[in-house]
């Protein structure tokens, strides 16, 4: 499993990908935006899988503006790499 | 006690509203302002909030629901971003002073020409001066619905024009939404504002506007939004980006639970319940003779209002004695709608306003009925 992080232009954005997520049993954790990484909304999702699609896939269902939402993969050495959203 | 002052706003509301704001008030940290479970509580109840108010009212994506403390706040917000300085807008004589004071306060204070399109003395608008007064307008803003007449405008038809001429269209629902079918699409409406303790059963302090996508409105408040803290002004970013400061989240949760009990139950049966206990009284008011309905120029139809005087009597005077004698509530006076008032030509006498809420009866209205008969004898 890897460890990724969702960060959000607004708290409105953070909201639907709480809800989306909640709403489809997906395990999550919010936690305040990692330091190195900016964010306009200081809250953030740290979830662990396989594939993040399936859960991106839930966060876009609620989040229709991709623009608000950045996933980061949660690399061996703690540091963040901001992954492509598809 | 029997309670028809519903236009000014709901005092019954559904026990799911009560049962919410006390959960909020016990529970709730700061919207957006931390990632503690209190906090996300808050901000998930107005997520909650956003999408039930989007569902109603026809809004194309929750996020463009922004919170405010009510309607008039809304109203100066639109009105704000949407008519520059110097710029032209067009009102009528049937809005409120929501409406009116803002729009005079631009044109006091920011060089702005206001032209208020008249209204007969039915309060039925005059369509030809409004259509010429939307040419080079920057935005039109319309009453959805009178406070004082209940008498509904065809908002859709306007807006036509108002977009063929260019410009905004602001509307002011304060008395249509949650008590008849309101979708802002279906209107052609670019901002609508609405509050949220009349028919949406939410508590006082609630309220919102709704921009359509592609429409942008500047903040009016800058300040505190949780987010993107270290830029020097408040961020453009729906819907936060016209809610300065921390919102009212226990009060939201309530707005919530009225949307939700409107939803349920449907506008629809809503709106029919109220217009039977319109016609209801209307027929009774018709057979006390002194007794003058006010009103019937709406070309959209009728909400739950309605508008009437004994003779020449003081309208304070009759809605006392209905208070005092029968412990009828209902609203004398001026209703913060003067210009409307002088096209009624009840300027000076004001006017006893009648307002029906979901959980008003037949038997209620019969009561009514009875002793505004005894008042007029």
């Amino acid at each position: 499993m890897t460890c990724y992080v969702l960060t959000f232009q607004s708290t409105h954005a953070a909201m639907a990908a709480i809800r989306a997520l909640m709403a489809a049993s997906v395990g999550f954790t919010t936690i305040p935006v990692p330091p190195a990484i900016s964010a306009g909304c200081g809250m953030s999702i740290r979830f662990e899988a396989d594939d993040p699609e399936p859960v991106l896939h839930r966060v876009f269902e609620a989040e229709h503006d991709r623009g608000m939402v950045e996933l980061y993969r949660v690399m061996d050495d703690d540091t963040y790499r901001r992954e492509q959203i598809g | 006690m029997i309670y028809f002052d519903n236009a000014a706003t709901t005092m019954r509301k559904p026990p799911e509203v009560t049962r919410a704001v006390v959960h909020a008030l016990d529970t709730f940290g700061g919207v957006g302002r931390g990632v503690h479970p209190a906090s996300i509580a808050a901000g998930l109840a107005v997520y909650e909030a956003r999408c039930k108010v989007a569902q109603l009212l026809g809004a194309s994506d929750p996020d463009r629901v922004s919170f405010c403390a009510n309607a008039t706040m809304a109203l100066n917000i639109a009105i704000a971003g949407l008519l520059p300085d110097g710029g032209r807008a067009v009102t009528t004589a049937a809005s409120h002073n929501s409406v009116l004071r803002p729009l005079f306060a631009a044109r006091d204070i920011r060089g702005c020409t206001v032209d208020v399109v008249s209204v007969d003395d039915r309060g039925a608008t005059d369509t030809a001066a409004l259509d010429r007064a939307l040419v080079g307008a920057d935005v039109a803003v319309l009453t959805h619905a009178s406070n004082l007449t209940g008498d509904v405008y065809d908002v859709a038809r306007v807006a036509r024009a108002a977009h063929a001429a260019g410009a905004r269209v602001v509307l002011d629902a304060a008395q249509t939404a949650g008590s008849l079918p309101v979708d802002m699409g279906e209107l052609g409406v670019d901002v609508l504002c609405f509050t949220g303790h009349k028919s949406l059963l939410g508590p006082q302090g609630t309220g919102g506007l709704i921009v359509a996508e592609g429409v942008d409105v500047p903040p009016l408040l800058e300040g505190g939004s949780g987010t993107h803290s270290f830029e020097e002004r408040h961020p453009r970013i729906m819907p936060e980006a016209l809610e300065a400061g921390t919102l009212n989240a226990h009060g939201l949760a309530g707005l919530a639970a009225g949307v939700d009990y409107v939803l349920q139950r449907g506008v629809n049966d809503v709106a029919e319940a109220e217009a039977a206990l319109v016609a209801r009284f209307e027929r009774g008011l018709a057979a006390i003779p002194g007794v003058r309905v006010l009103g019937g120029g709406g070309d959209a139809g009728r909400c739950g209002i309605v508008a009437f005087n004994v003779a020449d009597r003081d309208s304070a005077a009759v809605a006392d004695r209905l208070a005092g004698e029968w412990d009828i509530c209902t609203r004398a006076g001026a209703h913060c709608a003067p210009l409307m008032h002088r096209a009624l030509g009840t300027a000076e006498q004001g006017a006893v306003r009648v307002s029906f809420g979901p959980y008003n009866t037949d038997d209620e209205v019969d009561i009514c009925l009875e002793a505004v008969e005894v008042v007029a004898r």
